[in-house]
């Protein structure tokens, strides 16, 4: 938070985008961690932010006035100042552009006690990566966990069940915001965006409940859209990241995209699946240096390859494999799930040092780097 | 343009535990925030912790936190140039997270410059710095 602040960042980003296209703009939850500042960032009609996590979330900045936060209520007050944001503006000739964001399905689960019996007896799926009964592929940091205890496997269950019934506040503000929009014939007339700042494993690989691993569980998570010209209950397969997120949100509004972003809009694909998507790759990756090592990963559109700072190399064929049970380059010669050959492996360390990279001179070089083609030239037919 | 413009709607969902990346500063703010309210200290105490492994702190333990105040007032006693030194700490994670903390320790000393005290057994340190397990 520090860090975007001190830069300027703030400066420029979707908010101050579509308040330039007379967007009437409001942010309610979480905006970022450690975030204490009294003032509101620019681009900001209504600001209703908790305080970070060093606080515990115990105050909101409530357009500039600091106020107590009860935790446990957080997410129902965002939800309802959300609502109200909405509800006062919906009749105005502007169009509004709510940033919802709940701490739901995030420790410790708060929920509303009427859902205290709502997903009773629902646990972690037990799929064969769950507690993985052979680990001898996988890195090293992999390899030296011990199976899951029962202790911890109670815990996991606990903890997914209380996040199925923190999700009900989400899942009660959606019906609430759509009761609305319909009251109001604006219903066709709104966008809705749905994601999450990342996904969690809960046991996969042996690995107890957390995040920042590269594993499907934790790269790979929901983006939901509709609106207007979206059609209903279709699934895309082309690659998206985080950063789409910013001019999928201005292409929506109508704003402009200044020319610094590495994303693209999802908007055509969502509206056509047939639309043109070069996109053959994007990057995931983690660059704090302690357990596990500092992590790059390609992800493709059906494979996964991951190189670890310490040297470790990890590639699964996710067709065959989507468990992620056969990592191909750990030392497991299995001719089911064969490695990429050298010339293919020596052009995947290529994509990932430019896109890795890429951003840092503030050209658009990493949208050409994520439209590589998916092989190296030598070897395609 | 009007209403021809279209109104956006995002919902964010932030997932997963507390992150042992930011786990310290939780932790190191909960303490402060206690040991200034059994201190009165005008400014929150310096606390810092470390770890060997740290995703062992979400699981509530930690290799060593180090505690430094420069005035404290304890009883009306004023201390000079406290330090705290608590080894394989554990806390309760899912209570820090309610904001409630609750520590254990198998060593704790602490050491106070002037007027010059010197504490060494475990319980009897953790209950001069306000961080005993409530009943002792």
């Amino acid at each position: 938070m520090e860090k975007f602040h001190d830069q300027g960042l703030e400066e420029s980003t979707f908010a101050t985008w579509l308040h330039d296209a007379s967007y009437k703009t409001g942010m309610f939850g979480k905006y970022m961690n450690n975030y204490t500042d009294p003032s509101i960032p620019p681009g900001w009609d209504r600001w209703y932010a908790w305080n970070g996590p060093k606080q515990g979330w115990t105050a909101i900045n409530d357009q500039g006035t600091q106020r107590s936060l009860i935790p446990k209520a957080a997410d129902r007050a965002v939800g309802d100042r959300a609502l109200r944001f909405m509800a006062n503006r919906v009749d105005s000739d502007k169009p509004f552009f709510a940033f919802v964001s709940f701490g739901a399905e995030h420790a410790p689960y708060h929920y509303d006690s009427a859902d205290a019996g709502a997903f009773e007896g629902e646990g972690v799926p037990r799929t064969d990566s769950f507690n993985e009964a052979d680990v001898t592929d996988k890195p090293s940091f992999v390899q030296n966990l011990a199976p899951l205890s029962d202790e911890d496997t109670a815990r996991m269950d606990q903890n997914y069940a209380d996040g199925l019934r923190s999700l009900m506040r989400v899942d009660r503000f959606i019906g609430n915001a759509s009761s609305l929009l319909k009251s109001k014939a604006e219903m066709s007339n709104t966008y809705f965006v749905f994601y999450s700042d990342n996904g969690s494993h809960f046991g996969q690989h042996r690995l107890s409940h957390g995040k920042l691993m590269p594993y499907e569980e934790d790269t790979n998570f929901p983006l939901v859209v509709s609106g207007p010209g979206i059609p209903g209950g279709q699934v895309r397969e082309q690659l998206a990241g985080s950063h789409d997120i910013a001019p999928t949100l201005a292409r929506m509004g109508g704003a402009t995209v200044p020319s610094f972003v590495d994303g693209r809009s999802i908007l055509p694909i969502a509206r056509n699946g047939d639309s043109a998507w070069p996109r053959t790759a994007v990057l995931s990756e983690r660059k704090i240096d302690n357990i596990p090592p500092s992590w790059e990963m390609l992800r493709l559109d059906d494979a996964t390859y991951t190189r670890y700072d310490n040297g470790e190399k990890e590639y699964y064929d996710l067709i065959n494999d989507p468990l992620q049970l056969n990592n191909a380059l750990g030392g497991v010669s299995d001719p089911s799930y064969p490695p990429p050959d050298q010339q293919t492996r020596k052009y995947y360390e290529q994509r990932l040092d430019i896109l890795s990279t890429c951003s840092r001179g503030g050209t658009m070089c990493c949208r050409k780097a994520e439209d590589a083609p998916l092989q190296p030239a030598e070897s395609s037919p | 343009l009007g209403r021809s413009r279209r109104n956006l709607i995002v919902l964010l969902v932030f997932v997963g535990l507390f992150s042992y990346l930011i786990l310290p500063g939780l932790i190191e703010g909960q303490i402060a925030n206690k040991l200034q309210t059994s201190f009165g200290t005008p400014t929150k105490p310096d606390v810092e912790v470390s770890s060997n492994f740290p995703p062992l702190m979400l699981l509530g333990r930690i290799d060593e936190v180090e505690v430094t105040m420069d005035q404290a007032n304890l009883q009306g006693a004023i201390l000079y140039n406290t330090r705290a030194d608590l080894r394989d700490v554990e806390i309760s994670a899912p209570q820090l997270v309610q904001g409630n903390l609750d520590v254990t320790t198998t060593s704790c000393s602490l050491n106070v410059e002037s007027p010059p005290i010197s504490i060494t057994e475990n319980q009897a340190c953790l209950g001069y710095l306000g961080l005993a397990p409530t009943g002792y």
